[in-house]
């Protein structure tokens, strides 16, 4: 008589067995190489000076000779279309781990009755088999801040809204903030709200980068959510 | 050599008691990100900045709330980071200690010490219950003269937290440890034994009974064979009529049995392995009765040193890489505690427990639920059950293959470590195809540990 992996897993999850980095690799696999290439044009993007380009665009136009003129030439213009650009290679990088993990299944940019949800990630029958997203149930939101200023308490706060209007307990906050430990502040936020049974996970460039040099997504992902569970002081983004 | 006035000031402000001022005696407590964790439970919405031990008396008291709220605050914080010293019992009636909080500032006496009952907290599943009593500090300091010293005395205050589980009645009493100085004689010394002892006293006078947790016959279980959950790297045993051993492998990643085998091997002569040398060493070395043992626990990077003492089992940690947490205290002792149970449940039946047979299986074998089933005469999920238990205490490693009879194009179908080799579609014997992807394709046995392989 066989005893089915899938079984075996079950019995972890109710033995309560932490499952090791070798089956979470089976669960989700990651490609590493474009994620480390997606992770160097979103640093290329967002270290583009905007100014300098504004003003190398508008001497291009100034030029005479120029035979094809950039339509996006003042520097919010400029600004703007950084930030779009910043927005699809994050949207990219998001969808690419999503995609690797058996359990989710995700769809990108949704509008609803009431708002438009950057990911809506849809929890398939392996997700019960790991703790983080056995406590989820049937969806999760990933909400995906491409903004270079630091993490702020206010995208919690807006997102637990966004997660009560769509049924939702679980949710991860993709940021592209600068690293850094996230202070008492946030973790008393995150915490706070946890308590009120909406977990919202920070999912920032230090767990990308972890990623792309090997670690596993879904490992990397519960720890972050055993940390907002603790208030752990090492919370970091 | 004695200490000039200076250096005693600065090196004993830990815990030092200030008469005049609660808080300042707490504050002398506290890590000084523990008072920043109250200073923010204080007033999560006012910005007030903690910048040094030193400065922490004035900077607290920006949060503009009463001296009882702070001094509350301050002790909600120490309730919840666990000290190094720990002793593990568990509680007969865990609901009686729900009483403890109509016994606040009450002072109870036991085996010479004064206990005053200071902070009762419920959060959860934990109740919390700070004792504290105070212990004196004798020194010399180098008097007017440099050829003179002089005896300084002064008073520190000593918490012992005790924190208990109340689904599992599980008990950690949990203290710093403390000094009493070159300046008080040695017959005045006051032990931690006899310190545990009281405070179990006085819980118990307080209504709340315990009974020492049966960790060593968990522990026997656990460390019979190789595990790669947990292992010793100091053992103090003694065996009658044998003698008494004192072994250290001197690294974490190291047991002592393999400290042992490498020692002796080189001067073996005969055909002995390595693993079976360490497998014997493992086996002799459990069969003796310990005084004292140092584990590494290797999820939770955590070595933990144990003595055994009628009223429980005292526990140090030495946190390594990790930052001290009731979670990963939590995470060991359930285990230990699991383990017990087990061991327990079948201990009035004619045959032996599935952890006690698992672990005394050679290493490296291969064993499938239905050899379990068979052998203990449980049912298959019962056999899972334990099987699944096992990889949790380190004793198997689960392993995969196909679940097909056929042959594989490619591949001996061998049992692997890494399912994620198999996560492919495989073509078979007959031309069909079986996806590796899919867990319901994967079939599944464990491995016992072997020795050496703790990695």
């Amino acid at each position: 008589m066989t005893y089915p992996m899938l079984d075996m897993l079950k019995d972890m999850a109710s033995g309560g067995v932490p499952l090791d980095e070798k089956i979470l690799a089976y669960l989700s696999v990651t490609d590493t190489r474009r994620l480390k290439q997606l992770l160097g044009r979103l640093e290329y993007v967002r270290d583009m000076d905007v100014k300098a380009i504004a003003a190398a665009r508008a001497a291009y136009n100034a030029d005479p000779a120029a035979r094809r003129p950039h339509i996006i030439v003042k520097q919010k213009a400029v600004e703007g279309e950084k930030s779009r650009m910043v927005g699809a290679l994050f949207e990219k990088i998001v969808q690419l781990l999503c995609d690797g993990c058996e359990a989710f299944t995700t769809v990108t940019n949704v509008r609803t009755s009431t708002a438009e949800v950057d990911v809506l990630i849809e929890l398939g029958p392996t997700a019960a088999l790991i703790p983080m997203l056995r406590a989820a149930g049937s969806h999760m939101l990933g909400e995906a801040k491409c903004y270079t200023v630091g993490m702020k308490t206010e995208w919690v706060n807006e997102l637990v809204g966004i997660m009560n209007q769509h049924n939702c307990d679980h949710s991860v906050l993709f940021v592209a903030s600068p690293s850094k430990t996230l202070n008492i502040a946030h973790r008393h936020g995150l915490q706070l709200h946890a308590k009120d049974g909406k977990m919202i996970v920070p999912f920032g460039l230090k767990q990308l980068s972890e990623i792309a040099n090997g670690s596993n997504f879904l490992s990397v992902l519960s720890r972050q959510y055993v940390s907002v569970k603790t208030g752990a002081t090492t919370l970091a983004i | 050599m004695g200490l000039s006035r200076e250096e005693f000031t600065d090196k004993y402000r830990t815990r030092e008691i200030d008469r005049s001022d609660p808080i300042r005696t707490l504050l002398n407590s506290l890590t000084l990100e523990s008072v920043r964790e109250a200073a923010y439970n204080l007033a999560p919405t006012r910005k007030v900045k903690i910048r040094s031990h030193a400065s922490s008396y004035e900077d607290l008291l920006q949060v503009k709330r009463s001296t009882e709220d702070i001094v509350q605050a301050l002790l909600d914080v120490e309730a919840q980071t666990p000290f190094k010293h720990a002793l593990i019992a568990r509680a007969n009636e865990p609901s009686s200690i729900l009483q403890f909080g109509a016994k606040l500032r009450d002072t109870c006496s036991a085996g010479g010490f004064d206990f005053l009952v200071r902070h009762f907290k419920r959060i959860g599943d934990f109740s919390y219950v700070t004792l504290e009593h105070t212990v004196m500090v004798k020194e010399w300091v180098e008097g007017e003269s440099s050829d003179t010293r002089k005896l300084e005395q002064y008073e520190t205050r000593h918490p012992v937290v005790v924190r208990l589980c109340m689904s599992t009645g599980l008990l950690l009493i949990s203290y710093p440890g403390f000094t009493q100085g070159t300046g008080t004689k040695r017959t005045s010394m006051i032990s931690y034994g006899d310190l545990l002892a009281a405070a179990v006293k006085v819980l118990s006078s307080l209504g709340l009974n315990t009974h020492a947790l049966p960790i060593r016959e968990s522990l026997k279980v656990l460390l019979a064979g190789a595990n790669r959950r947990v292992h010793s790297v100091r053992a103090d045993i003694e065996k009658v009529d044998v003698g008494r051993f004192d072994l250290s492998s001197l690294k974490q990643d190291r047991t002592v049995e393999e400290s042992l085998a490498d020692l002796i091997l080189p001067h073996l002569k005969g055909v002995t392995t390595r693993e079976e040398l360490i497998d014997s060493a493992k086996r002799a070395i459990n069969s003796a009765e310990s005084n004292l043992l140092i584990l590494y626990w290797v999820e939770e990077s955590v070595l933990t040193r144990l003595k055994f003492w009628d009223i429980g089992c005292e526990m140090l940690f030495t946190w390594h890489g990790e930052r001290a947490s009731y979670r990963a205290i939590d995470s060991l002792l359930l285990m230990l505690h699991e383990t017990q149970g087990k061991i327990a449940a079948v201990s009035n039946q004619e045959h032996e427990s599935a952890l006690t047979w698992l672990a005394a299986q050679q290493a490296s074998q291969i064993l499938r639920p239905a050899d379990l089933a068979e052998r203990l005469q449980i049912s298959a999920a019962d056999a899972r059950k334990e099987l699944v238990y096992a990889v949790k205490a380190g004793l198997l490693v689960p392993v995969f293959r196909l679940a097909t009879n056929q042959a594989v194009e490619g591949s001996l179908n061998d049992w692997t470590d890494d399912p994620g080799e198999l996560r492919r579609t495989w073509m078979l014997d007959d031309g069909g195809e079986v996806d590796g992807a899919n867990p319901a394709n994967i079939d599944v046995a464990f491995r016992r540990v072997a020795a050496g392989g703790l990695q």
